[in-house]
């Protein structure tokens, strides 16, 4: 008997850490979404679901949804393209590869705030250097259709860096001989990227996918900086509508019951991207 | 058809040195051509240049009488196995083998026809549906070389083909490759450390060292007249013996003392090899060698009319080791093993002294300081 509980012993500091920092907070958000609180954040009067269904019929948390996931397919997707298309451009060895390699890993070192700050620069209408380039005269982050298209392309570079190094990594590891056997057997340099590239980085490409998905929906330093949700609640992610409601608006439970959304919806998303790995990644 | 010429065809990497130098040879229709010396001599680079993966440096390659030294490795018309087989992990055998039919646009059919009927000649087609991590070493060998054949190219390469494959698989994939060469009919270019391979298999032997070729010759012709040290002592198992002696005229023969004459050791050349040692290599130090089956015991030597010409090689015996029909005993002479290859039913034992004879008509005598064999006549005679 003691024994057998003796190995579980080594488990406890560990469990114990996960217990304040994670399950303790975890737990207490779903009782928190069951209540309307008081400006403390006290839970007072216990609603049961309520909280959710003032927030499912609500216009403004709908919009959010829909925010919420346009930015996200835009970072995920472009991200993940941005990363493989350096990882590939920096996969042959040519003069200054080092210094090419360090510039497109470089998002990654960036803290997300200090880029909004530098891009809130850029973008500025009358002296931001995208509108003298381009010649434009655009309002990036006060125009509805502009604002959340600028947003997503700043993660989407900010992760671009991690994305590259997975990238490479994963290129690394693909057998050299194989291209030379391709190129042998006749297959062009974009058959060989199709045919031999991706689907040997697909077990990578999956897992990437993953991991970015998770991160663009927990974006927010850059939100918070660049347009506060605005103009219109066209960037009101629901990070970002969590964060308002809990700190200005002080409506604890509604922010509570948002968290909970927000995490089942990122589980059924990684369950159902699993689901489809079994079948899709072939090797 | 298909013929490729190496005119002084050079490599040389990043560090100046040449990896290969001034290689010419020619690869003629059905030809089973072999590369093989010590590791790092340059086969695989010779090869790689050939396939168009490694730029030439100087020297032209032409392919069917064109000048081909730029053309892309996809318009060589070759076909290569890699030593580690190069298949694609992603793909299953049949996409492996159908790949570079695929990639060429061949309608489906065809494609289907053919790898069926590759994968028939290879027995591999109960295999088609697997990925290469479900398959074992011999079974990814066939598959590489189903993949390489399935385009009938010109030429096929190889570059150490079978190094990844344990020893028994080894010699049966070697008889496969014999027999696949002789069925198709096929053009092949065939890189190897194995002088086994070497000599089971090809039709014309290249002997590489350092980069430089030593000799270029049918199998027999390279084992029976090498044209150096280097040569005569890669090729053959067990090793060519040497004997470090001196060439001296006595009683108007011509006579190899070895042991510096002090010892009475002696060997009588005849015939027409006592003529051009007497020419090419009075009074120098020379190496005698002589194959272990060129070696006689007393009885034998007596019977084949020789025994007279050795004088005074007595040996002790080290070791014995039986090879199936014939049995190969092993001494040392000057510090270095030699052998003698005996009739199975030989019963010298270990520790046994006994008197040696070597043939008069088989030797070869080495020129110390060239290292080229006196008795070599060239590759045009
Ligand atoms: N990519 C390379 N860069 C520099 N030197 C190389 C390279 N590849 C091979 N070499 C050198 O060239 C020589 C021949 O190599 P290789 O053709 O691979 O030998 P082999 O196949 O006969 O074992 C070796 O000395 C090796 O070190
Ligand atoms: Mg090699």
């Amino acid at each position: 008997m003691e024994k057998k509980a003796f190995p579980y012993c080594y488990l406890i500091p560990s469990f114990l850490v996960f217990c304040v920092f994670l399950f303790y907070p975890f737990f207490k958000t779903v009782y928190l979404s069951l209540y309307k609180t008081n400006n403390m954040g006290e839970a007072k009067i216990f609603v049961g679901l309520g909280n959710y269904i003032d927030l499912l019929t609500s216009s403004s948390f709908q919009n959010s949804l829909r925010v919420t996931i346009i930015f996200v397919v835009i970072v995920v997707f472009t991200s993940m393209f941005l990363g493989l298309v350096t990882a590939v451009l920096c996969n042959k060895n040519f003069p200054a590869i080092r210094f090419f390699s360090t510039a497109y890993a470089m998002p990654m070192a960036i803290a997300s705030s200090s880029a909004a700050m530098i891009f809130n620069i850029m973008l500025n209408p009358s002296v931001g250097i995208v509108n003298k380039l381009l010649g434009l005269d655009i309002n990036w982050l006060n125009d509805k259709s502009t604002a959340l298209f600028c947003v997503a392309f700043l993660t989407a570079w900010l992760n671009s860096g991690i994305n590259f190094l997975y990238f490479s990594a994963g290129l690394g590891n693909i057998d050299e001989t194989i291209y030379e056997r391709a190129s042998i057997d006749g297959a062009s340099s974009v058959q060989q990227f199709f045919f031999l590239t991706l689907p040997n980085l697909s077990p990578i490409l999956f897992y990437t996918l993953v991991v970015n998905i998770i991160q663009a929906f927990q974006s927010f330093g850059q939100i918070k900086i660049l347009t506060e949700g605005g103009p219109t609640e066209s960037t009101n992610v629901i990070v970002y509508s969590i964060y308002r409601d809990a700190f200005f608006n002080y409506k604890f439970g509604d922010a509570a019951a948002q968290s909970i959304i927000l995490f089942i919806i990122i589980m059924i998303i990684t369950l159902i991207m699993f689901k489809i790995e079994k079948k899709g990644v072939k090797y | 058809m298909a013929e490729i010429v190496l005119k002084n065809i050079c490599k040389k990497y990043d560090n100046e040195l040449y990896a290969v130098k001034d290689v010419n040879l020619e690869i003629e229709e059905k030809d089973f051509v072999i590369l093989v010396g010590p590791s790092g001599c340059g086969k695989s680079t010779t090869l790689r240049m050939v396939a168009g993966l490694e730029e030439i440096s100087s020297g032209e390659l032409w392919i069917d009488g064109e000048l081909s030294n730029y053309s892309e490795p996809k318009d060589r018309g070759m076909s290569m196995v890699f030593q580690n087989y190069a298949l694609y992990p992603n793909m299953t055998v049949y996409g492996n083998i159908a790949f570079s039919l695929k990639v060429r646009k061949v309608p489906k059919n065809e494609i289907d026809k053919r790898v069926h009927e590759v994968a028939k000649v290879l027995e591999i087609e109960h295999l088609l549906d697997r990925r290469p991590n479900e398959l074992s070493g011999g079974q990814k060998q066939r598959v590489a070389i189903g993949s390489a054949i399935i385009r009938e190219p010109k030429v096929l390469l190889m570059d150490e083909p079978l190094s990844n494959l344990d020893a028994k698989l080894r010699s049966q994939m070697r008889v496969e490759l014999a027999k696949l060469h002789h069925d198709l009919g096929a053009t092949i270019l065939y890189v190897t450390h194995d002088q086994t391979e070497a000599m089971t298999l090809g039709t014309k032997i290249v002997v590489m060292k350092l980069g430089i070729v030593q000799q270029i010759a049918p199998p027999k012709e390279i084992y029976d007249n090498p044209a150096n040290l280097f040569v005569a002592g890669f090729l053959g198992s067990p090793s060519m013996n040497f004997i470090n002696a001196e060439v001296h005229m006595g009683n108007d023969d011509v006579i190899l003392y070895f042991n510096r004459m002090t010892t009475g050791k002696k060997f009588i050349l005849r015939d027409e090899k006592a003529d051009i040692a007497a020419k090419k290599a009075l009074n120098k130090s020379v190496v005698l060698g002589v194959r272990p089956e060129d070696v006689y015991t007393y009885d034998k030597a007596k019977k084949l009319g020789f025994e007279r010409n050795t004088v005074g090689m007595e040996v002790v015996i080290e070791s014995r080791e039986m090879h199936g029909a014939h049995t190969f005993l092993y001494y040392t002479v000057d510090g270095k093993q030699n052998s003698i290859c005996v009739s199975h039913d030989d019963k010298t034992k270990v520790g046994d002294k006994i008197n040696i004879y070597f043939d008069p008509d088989k030797i070869h005598i080495f020129d110390s300081q060239t290292e080229q064999n006196i008795f070599y006549k060239g590759e045009n005679n």
